[in-house]
């Protein structure tokens, strides 16, 4: 879905649907930049170089003055470092706590018939109804029952139940973690992999997600 | 001094964003007479145009112009220069650029999702189209795709078979003895990774021009009879006007896998399945088959899954499984081809044109080759080979 001037005025009018809604959040908190070439012609494109380079000369001979900092007058250098460790260290652990926080983390929708959306630092999961994972981004453990939406925001390597090697997830892909089989084995694919399922779960899958 | 410099590097800065980088174009064909679509490993799409499928070497990364998977998947139609796909409530007509497809025209689609197609000629295009919220509905639109536009449009109301299968799947519309016949079943949801299909299959014969449903014939030899063909095909007309469809139950489309996977024929000179012919595939292979595309001559190319190979729907696409056997239709005879097993759970992998059938394979060796059949000779030799920066051919289409 593309996010354009509409759909953020919808957004600030609290008229989207929760798809929506939550795509605007994790556009407004994506800091990647992406942007059109600019649609300019070349006359102004040529133009537009030779009056920024015009605007330059004007200052390339100019020879700057030197400036001298003043003396200070007070040396409170050592207490300068002091409190600057202090303030680093307070902020390190702060820091800690909330990646201690973040790295091993339980979601539940079990009260819930919709789906549940959640933000993280690190990645976003929409938990379809009755669905609860168990994430520990540290030790790569992924437990799951229900389906659920996975978006991570980097790469991760986790390891699911059913199976002896790490799954590598990556960052831009969307992921479906399908409720564990009869024989308990955990069910993961690529959004662009849905296209192997058969059309009958495809369309299951779209409806359940909001997706279509 | 130092801010004047600074000042330099941030104007060159700019101005090397102005001037802002053009894409590497060359080696992207996009107006090669056939076209191969690829699921490559880094899980983007691809779109490689080649003017040759017997010979030579194509790389994703050089050759291949970006589909993005937002938008499109590999069930995009394929057709005389152009390309059609129904995205966002509007079935849409585009041409291949070398930075991707350029869309050139839309028609409004609300709300719906095709089943199946049938190209009636090069310009008229039959679209059975079931709505995404309940799945159960069907509509018929013949499109003229030279002018785009919906020439017809009409709801068909099929009667329900059962209260429990609520879903709609249609595997076939072709036209017959002047008239439209719809192939189609009904599945049921148990959750959402489990599911079945009613033991039965149906015809509905409908008047070709006021699309008014004339009577329904039933079938519970097999069940699921054909899938969305614009993922594979599963039906065609022979030399003589004869229409054979295979029925596909297993667990990839029907998922009734006790049905047999079998072939099923309305005769040239009847609306109705013919009731004597039943070429049982599974009592041939003893697995279940997806995919059937003719060769002429009363021979077709099936291809087969291996039930020992596979655990269950989560590996079905990603294990090297797939045979490809020689059907003749008349003395009922299978013939397994000597080719690697294939991967890729339903795939447009075959192209028949001048005697050769070309069937593109992703095998055990992280290969991704079209290998050439020759139907006369039976000979089997490697064409055109893609780099393995693929992880799926899924389809292979002639394109002008």
């Amino acid at each position: 879905m593309k996010i354009d001037h509409k759909l953020i005025e919808k957004y600030h009018l609290g008229q989207c649907s929760p798809t929506e809604q939550f795509l605007v959040e994790e556009w407004l908190l994506d800091d990647t930049l992406e942007s059109e070439p600019l649609s300019i012609s070349i006359t102004k494109k040529t133009k537009l170089e030779t009056d920024i380079w015009a605007e330059l000369s004007s200052h390339i001979d100019q020879s700057g003055v030197p400036t001298i900092a003043p003396a200070k007058k007070y040396n409170f250098t050592y207490t300068g470092i002091a409190a600057s460790i202090v303030l680093l260290l307070c902020f390190g652990f702060y820091q800690f706590s909330q990646d201690a926080e973040k790295t091993a983390a339980i979601f539940d929708n079990g009260t819930s018939a919709g789906l549940k959306y959640i933000n993280q630092n690190s990645y976003n999961i929409i938990l379809g109804k009755n669905a609860r994972a168990e994430i520990n981004t540290d030790t790569g453990e992924f437990k799951t029952s229900g389906n659920m939406m996975f978006i991570p925001k980097k790469n991760f390597a986790f390891s699911f139940f059913g199976t002896d090697k790490k799954k590598e997830l990556k960052h831009g892909e969307t992921y479906f973690v399908l409720k564990p089989q009869k024989n308990g084995k955990q069910v993961i694919i690529s959004k662009s992999e849905l296209t192997f399922l058969a059309p009958t779960i495809q369309h299951e899958l779209k409806i359940q997600f909001n997706i279509i | 001094m130092l801010s004047n410099r600074f000042t330099l590097f941030l104007s060159l800065l700019l101005l090397h964003l102005v001037i802002s980088c053009r894409t590497e174009d060359e080696g992207r064909n996009t107006d090669g007479k056939y076209s191969l679509y690829t699921m490559n490993k880094d899980l983007g799409n691809t779109i490689i145009t080649s003017n040759t499928i017997d010979s030579g070497n194509l790389t994703i990364s050089k050759n291949g112009i970006d589909i993005p998977t937002q938008q499109f998947d590999r069930s995009i139609i394929a057709k005389d220069k152009h390309f059609y796909f129904l995205r966002a409530g509007k079935f849409r007509k585009y041409t291949l650029e070398s930075n991707g497809l350029k869309e050139i025209a839309q028609l409004a689609m609300q709300d719906q999702h095709i089943e199946n197609i049938n190209w009636l000629d090069r310009d008229t295009l039959l679209l059975f189209t079931s709505d995404n919220k309940t799945n159960r509905r069907l509509w018929v639109y013949k499109i003229t795709v030279n002018d785009f536009k919906i020439n017809q449009q009409q709801e068909v109301k099929l009667p329900s078979a059962s209260a429990d299968f609520k879903i709609l799947s249609v595997g076939f519309g072709t036209i017959h003895q002047q008239q439209l016949l719809i192939g189609y079943t009904f599945n049921k949801v148990i959750n959402e990774t489990d599911f079945t299909t009613i033991d039965t299959m149906y015809i509905a014969t409908l008047d070709k021009k006021t699309l008014q449903l004339e009577n329904i014939q039933k079938d519970t030899r097999s069940s699921y009879p054909g899938g969305v063909n614009t993922v594979q095909s599963y039906s065609f007309h022979d030399e003589n006007g004869n229409f054979y469809f295979m029925s596909c139950p297993g667990i990839a489309l029907g998922n009734s896998p006790s049905k047999p996977t079998a072939i099923f024929r309305i005769d040239n000179n009847s609306p109705h399945i013919n009731p004597t012919y039943f070429l049982n595939l599974t009592a041939k292979t003893h697995n279940h088959a997806y995919g059937m595309w003719y060769l002429g001559n009363n021979q077709a190319i099936i291809r087969s899954e291996r039930r020992d190979r596979y655990t269950d729907f989560s590996d079905h696409h990603s294990t090297y499984q797939f045979e490809y056997y020689v059907v003749d239709l008349i003395s009922q005879t299978t013939t397994k081809l000597n080719l690697p097993f294939d991967k890729g759970t339903r795939k447009e992998s075959v192209l028949v044109e001048n005697g050769k059938a070309y069937i593109t394979i992703d095998d055990a060796k992280d290969q991704h080759q079209v290998w050439i059949y020759d139907i006369k000779s039976k000979d089997i030799q490697v064409g055109l080979t893609l780099d393995q920066a693929t992880d799926f051919i899924v389809r292979i289409d002639r394109l002008h």
